[in-house]
This record gives structure tokens, sequence and C-alpha cells, in this order.
């Protein structure tokens, strides 16, 4: 019997036998709808939640501590945590990247907030160090879930015509005239912190690894050409020449420093640089100096108390010390840092990128925001953009450093990371380094906390946690949870998943009773067949043919009733549950490979619930049949 | 020589209680016969129809059709000396009453791979015309009359051209002027087609006298008409 007249002859038959075929499909459906439906909101829940925390193919680890009259200590020694391991971790079977995290070794406050809530929320600060390379690829994701959120939120958008930034709604920018979304993951990066330093004092220790106390300001230093990296002049610091002088002589020690060329057309690519001529004859890229009115009020949330006049440049174009000078402000998108909360003088810098960690806006929004009389936050896009301050060497908890040596900063939420720290801030590493290095020498700014492994592959990992552990490490808190909740998910996800393979099991033996049925009802008809010239096969063939279809059929409808209820659930999920950046806009993941796999193995409950019947139809006795 | 039976036995079984049906049949019909097979209910002509027809293999003796030993064959082979060689009308019809009629008469030809699918349609309106039904083509088997269904059924046994037709009681279920057109449906038959066998299975005289040959049979055993 010819392919082509074996599925004409199984259409026909189930067109008649429709109804039986459909209660027998019943089964069948549920068990494949419960299969998929949980399959894939197992794998959604490992792709969107808990990869975001850590991927399959990275892990987070830690020194090793142990108890010790009630307090963990540490095994390994502090010296053991610098670039060195980093090289180690390196050369470890299977890595290919190794990304350090520094936290903060100093007391820090943190306020900020009265556009939001009506008045300056105070908080004590604490912070880390990550590499930007490690988050951008999650960021860019929250930011485009958020975004469609937003914008399903909206309906539909209207254009904004704008002249500066600040027209525009918070997360906007001015581009063209237009109001256009900010993209903030691309923020994630170092933007400029100057080191204060006194090189007559203290010398190059407490400037940044690599750097030398140069013009009061901690830099890189270089020897001649060739010495700087692509794009960089090594030039003597034109911060000593420059018109304001901002420090003592003992901090204008000049060295030779490597700084972005520029050219005086184009100027400078950051907005805190300021091109300069060098007395060498190149153009570089310098740190913009500035003056505060009252350095007191850096803290302040009016703008002209922390734009600051910028220092050696007219606005009027008179040149500098004339008495007819026109102020100018710190350039668009920076402020005017000073040295101290003490100092007048300081450089103008743009706000320190800083992500936030999604389970903080969960706690706030669930506790916080009732107990202090606060708004609720409504996701990502209420805090993108939104700034505040940040006052190093100050605490509620800690001794106070002298004032001359706490520092203001500006920052600015430029995005929500799992990875960041739960309870503080997580900037760019550089900042933490250099801040590390400013206020506690430049050994605390070396000694990373914890280090992440990111592999090629899943199957990597076990033996990678065996040989760091060898080293005295062991997995990070939070990375030890992701692997055990991915252990717990596989698991009620293989529960479920064998759970509705008993179902289409059971199915199996509904669509066996049903085939024995339309076998029974059908007996003539394969009896003629037999008489005419059909072999047993034919007959075997004809009705395994029929439980294929019943498995495709069952199979497809059963995958559109679980994609149809995933959409449900995440309606009700957008709908009902508390606002968090961590929750993905969709919860399940549908791989063709997961929905070819429920379809064959919905055929393949069908065949094996068709074997009996077939071979009781291949072996119906016509002469029986045909003359009863 | 077309068809040789030697000392055919056949008994069923039901439980401990053995019923002979046929006990030691032996007889030959020659290619072009057409033979009627004569008895009483119950005297085995039908069972021996279908150890002529392969339809039951379950017996013992030699039974011979156009050359081919019936013992000896496999399903597949068996199947398509169905296909090929001989062909059966039976008392009942036995259509496919959801199909059209040229479909009935077609099925034969879906189970023989070697046919070519190109005159299909062709050869079946033309064995339909020979039957008289050409006008009833495209019509469902279930809105046929007794005597249209029974036209259609020998329309599908001779759509393969077989060597030998076995018809069992074919006139049973219809009236006899129904009877009697479908009689004059076969003798048209055997008369064009002069090299087909025609054995009919029938307890009724009238039929068996329009045969050339009467072969009777009496519990399991030939009483006349042996060749």
């Amino acid at each position: 019997m010819s392919l082509w007249r074996t599925i004409w002859a199984v259409w026909g038959n189930i067109r008649r036998n429709r109804r039986s075929f459909v209660m027998a499909s019943v089964g069948l459906v549920v068990g494949v709808a419960t299969g998929t439906f949980f399959v894939a909101l197992g794998a959604g829940v490992q792709t969107k939640v808990l990869n975001r925390i850590y991927p399959v193919n990275q892990i987070e680890v830690e020194p090793k501590t142990v108890g010790l009259m009630g307090i963990r200590e540490q095994v390994l020694s502090n010296d053991r945590l610098g670039k060195e391991m980093v090289r180690e971790f390196s050369a470890l079977p299977g890595v290919t990247r190794v990304y350090p995290k520094l936290r903060s070794k100093l007391q820090a406050r943190l306020w900020g907030g009265k556009s939001l809530f009506g008045y300056d929320a105070r908080t004590e600060a604490f912070f880390d160090g990550l590499d930007a390379a490690l988050l951008a690829p999650e960021l860019r994701q929250v930011e485009r879930v958020e975004e469609k959120r937003r914008r399903r939120a909206l309906k539909r958008r209207r254009t904004v015509v704008c002249k500066r930034d600040e027209d525009c709604p918070l997360g906007q920018g001015c581009e063209a005239e237009t109001c256009v979304d900010t993209e903030y993951w691309k923020r994630f990066e170092h933007r400029g912190i100057q080191v204060p330093c006194d090189a007559g004092k203290t010398g190059d220790a407490f400037c940044p690894p690599g750097t030398t106390c140069s013009a009061g300001v901690c830099s890189t230093a270089c020897s001649g050409a060739g010495t700087c990296g692509a794009g960089e002049a090594c030039v003597v610091d034109p911060l000593c020449t420059s018109p304001g002088a901002t420090g003592a002589d003992s901090e204008r020690t000049c060295a030779k420093v490597c700084r972005p060329s520029c050219t005086p057309a184009e100027g400078c690519a950051d907005a805190h640089l300021t091109c300069v001529a060098t007395s060498g004859g190149e153009s570089v890229c310098a740190p913009t100096e500035c003056r505060l009115a009252d350095p007191r009020r850096q803290l302040s949330d009016r703008p002209s108390d922390w734009r600051g006049e910028v220092v050696g440049v007219c606005g009027n174009g008179v040149p500098w010390g004339d008495p007819a000078c026109e102020f100018t402000t710190c350039p668009r998108g920076t402020y005017c840092a000073g040295r101290s909360i003490t100092h007048k003088v300081g450089f103008c810098e743009q706000p320190v990128p800083v992500l936030l960690s999604p389970f903080l806006i969960e706690i706030f929004n669930s506790s916080v925001a009732e107990s202090l009389g606060l708004q609720r936050l409504d996701g990502v896009d209420t805090l993108l953009g939104f700034q505040f301050r940040l006052l190093f060497g100050d605490s509620y908890f800690a001794d106070d450093l002298p004032t001359e040596v706490q520092a203001a900063k500006r920052a600015e939420i430029v995005g929500f990371s799992n990875k960041a720290l739960d309870f503080g801030v997580t900037m760019p590493i550089d900042y933490v380094r250099a801040i590390n290095a400013r206020y506690k020498g430049r050994e605390a700014a070396k000694q990373f906390s914890t280090f992440i492994l990111e592999t090629e592959g899943n199957e990597d990992v076990a033996g990678l946690i065996a040989a760091v552990e060898e080293r005295g490490f062991q997995l990070a808190r939070k990375s030890s949870d992701a692997r055990k909740a991915a252990d717990l998910l596989f698991i009620l996800t293989a529960i479920f998943a064998f759970i509705s393979i008993v179902i289409a099991a059971v199915a199996a033996v509904n669509i066996a009773n049903t085939f024995l049925m339309i076998i029974a009802e059908r007996r003539y008809e394969i009896g003629i067949m037999r008489a005419v010239g059909a072999t047993r096969a034919d007959i075997r063939r004809l009705i395994i043919f029929e439980a294929v279809s019943l498995g495709v059929f069952g199979g497809a409808v059963g995958e559109l009733v679980s994609f149809g209820l995933s959409r449900v659930v995440n309606h009700l999920a957008t709908d009902h549950l508390e606002v968090a950046i961590s929750k993905p806009d969709d919860f399940f993941v549908y791989e063709p490979a997961m929905l070819a796999g429920a379809i064959g193995i919905a055929v393949l409950f069908c065949i094996v619930g068709a074997l009996v019947p077939a071979q009781r139809a291949a072996t119906t006795d016509p002469a029986v049949v045909l003359t009863s | 020589m077309t068809i040789r039976l030697t000392d055919v036995h056949k008994t069923y079984r039901v439980g401990e209680v053995a019923n002979h049906v046929l006990q030691g049949v032996s007889c030959t019909i020659e290619a072009g016969d057409y033979v009627a097979l004569m008895g009483a209910s119950g005297s085995g002509k039908s069972t021996l129809l279908n150890i002529i027809g392969g339809l039951d293999t379950d017996f013992d003796g030699e039974v011979t059709v156009c050359g081919q030993v019936l013992k000896r064959m496999g399903d597949r082979e068996l199947s398509r000396f169905r296909n090929r060689t001989v062909s059966f009308v039976f008392q009942q019809f036995h259509l496919l009453p959801h199909l059209p009629v040229v479909d009935n008469v077609m099925m034969p030809s879906w189970f023989d791979p070697d046919r070519s699918q190109l005159d299909l349609h062709d050869r079946a309106r033309q064995v339909l015309a020979q039957v008289g039904l050409a006008h009833k083509a495209g019509s469902t088997a279930n809105h046929l009359s007794g005597g249209e269904k029974q036209r259609v059924a020998i329309a599908r046994a001779i759509f393969n051209a077989p060597q030998v037709l076995l018809c069992d009681e074919p006139t049973g279920a219809l009236d006899s002027k129904t009877g009697d057109m479908v009689m004059q449906v076969f003798e048209e038959l055997h008369a064009k087609t002069r090299d087909m066998t025609l054995i009919m299975v029938t307890h009724a005289e009238s039929i068996a006298q329009r045969c050339r040959r009467i072969i009777r049979i009496s519990d399991g055993a030939i009483l006349s008409g042996d060749a």
C-alpha cells in the first residue's frame, strides 16, 4: 500500500471516527500540555531568573572562612587575593575569563530621593565594584524588558520636543531636539574619578596600582612614547601648568602621565575632560578643574550648589584672571567634585554609575516603603538616571574620617543586576579601586574580595569547583544559592515531566482501548481489505499511521494548550506579582527541540497504545469475519 | 487445469469438540469453467471456497490454484494471490459504505504496488459499465440498493481481471428478481471472459442449474460432480 494511499485511508478513518479519536486524545493533550508547560517554565526560570543571578557557566568564589570563637576568620592570606590569583584561576581548565570583585573598605553615607519621596532619605552606604564587561549583557536585557513593559503601560508614546536633557522625562535624553530613551546600560563604565593625593607627604602609597601622584591627583605614569595605551600620549602632566592653582606646592609635583590625545577642534569625547595644549605642543584631554562657592554645600540638591565654576576658562573669551571674566559651570552631565568637603577646588566629574540589586527594590517595596511612609517604586524606569549623593569617610556606624579628607560624589543609577550588592550599590571596579587606594592605601586596592569564574560550558563547572576548593576558596553565597536553586528547579521540572509522562502513559492505555474498540467496529472492513489483497503489514501500518496522526494531533493541541496557559500565567504575573526588576517579561521558554520532543513522546505513546490493537487487526481472520 | 484439490481436510475446534467440515475433498476444476458448489447449510461449501481463495490456510491436504500451491505461500504471497489471481463476491456485498462506488471498485489497486495509478479511474468506470452501473460511480455505497451493491461488489471483484472468481451465495441476500439480474451479470461476464473460472456457492437449485457444472457437497465430502 503506497504512502499516499495510506495517508488518504488514515484521513478517512479519522474523519469517520473523529469523536472516538478526540476522546482518546484528551489524556494525551493533558499529558503533553502539563509536560511542556512545566518544562518550559523550568527552562524559563532557569534562563530568565537563575541565569541572571549566575549563568550556569559562571561561579563566584570567595576565600574560605572558618568559625573561631564565634567569629569567622578567612583562611587565606589577603596577599593571595591579587592579580596573581586572577592569573592562577585563568589557567584552570575550562576557565575562559575571570572577573575579580572588589568590596569597598571605607565607610560612606548615602542620601537623596527628594524628587521621589519628598524629602532626602539617608542611609549607610556599602558598595563594591565589578567589571563592566561582566554585566553589560544582563543590564541591556533588563533595560529592554523594562522598556517593553513601560511601552505596554503607556500604550502609545508622545514625541517630546526638547533642547536640553532637562526638558525630557526621566530616563530620556535630548537628541536632535527630540527626547529619546537613554541607554543607561552603556553608562556602566569608568567615567573618570580624580583621586587626590599629596606627593610631598604620602607619595604614591595612596594612589591606585599603576598610577602615580602628579599635580595633586593620581594619574597613570609613563616614561615616554609607546608606554601608554592606544590613543593616549605620554606628556608632562598639563595640570602642573594649568591656570588655576588648585593645591599646595607639594601637590604640584609633576610627572609624565598618560592622557588621551585630542584636537582642539574636536575636543574630548568625555564631558569632564578638556582638550589642552601641553608645553610640548601636543593636545591632550586633561581633567577640567573647577571651583565651588561653598564646598560644604556639595551635598545640596540644588544644581547651583554643585555645578561650580570651571577654572582657567572664561565664558566670554576674555583671558583668565581678567575682572570681566564670565565664569562657566561644569559641562552638561558633570558636576564639580571638590577634593574634599572642605576644599573649594576640584574637578568636573561625571556621576559615578551605580547598579542596584532587584532584591533591594523588592525589600524596599515590601518592607521599607510602608514603614517610612514612602511611595513604592514601579520598575526600572522610575529609577534609571536617578541621582543621589555619596559621602565617603562618613558613617552612622563607625567613626567619621576628618572632614578634610571626606569627599562628596554624585552617583547615578544606570541599571539593575542580581550580581549587585544586595544592601548597597555596585559600581565599576575602577571606582572602588580608586576609593580604596585613596582612603586605605594602595594595598587595599589590590586585594580582591571574590572572583567570578566563567567557563565555556556547564560541564566544566563541577571540576572547577573542586579545583578552587583545593586553593582555599569556596562558592560565594549567591553562587551557591543559585546552584542549589538550579538543582531544585531541575528536580521539580523532572518530577512534573515525569507526572506528565505518567499521564501520557495512562492516556496510552485509553488509546489502546479506543483502538481496540475502533478495530472491532471495523473488522469487516479489515476483512475486506485482507480479501482483496492487503497484507498483515498493510493493516498494521494503517493502524500505526492512525496512532501517529493521533499523537501528532494530541501533541500539537497539548502544546497549544500549554502555550495558552503560559500566556495566562504571564498576564497574571504582570498584574498580580509584586513589581520586581528580576521578574521576567515571559516566564516560559519554548524551545523547538522541546516542542518536537513532546510531540515525539506523544506519538511514541500512541504507537505503544496501538501496537496490540494493530497486531490484533493484522491477524484478523478474513474467512471468519466475512462469512460469519 | 486451474484448480486441483487433493484430499483436503478441515476441522474446526471449539474447546474439546472437533467439527470435521471437510473430509478428504478432492476435485479438479478446469480453467474457464462455471461451477456451482451446492449443498445444505454447514455442508462445507463456503469453507471450501475460502480455502480455494486463500482466505483459509488452516487445512490439511493440497490445493493448487493456477499452478500455485497455497500451503507453501506466506502472507505476502497469499495476499498477492488474493489480489491478482482470485476474487470474491460475498453474500453480504461487504462494500465500504462511507466510500464512493468508484473507490470501492478500485480497492484492490490499493494493495497492488505494481499497478499504474494513471488508469485506475478509467478501469473502474469500465468495469462499472460492465455491470451496468457507470452512472453510479460517484454515489456513496450506502445509498445503493441491494442489487446495485452486489453489482458494485462484482465490479470490484473483476477490477484486477482475476483468473478465478469465487462467489459465496451472491444472490442469497437479494429478492428473486434482483438475484436473477445479478446472475445475468455473471453469465455475461463468463461469456465475455472465457478464461475466467467462476465458482459459485449456492444452496438454490435454480441458481445451480444456470451453471455449466454442479459439484454437490454433503457433510464435508463431494457427492457428485467431481471431474
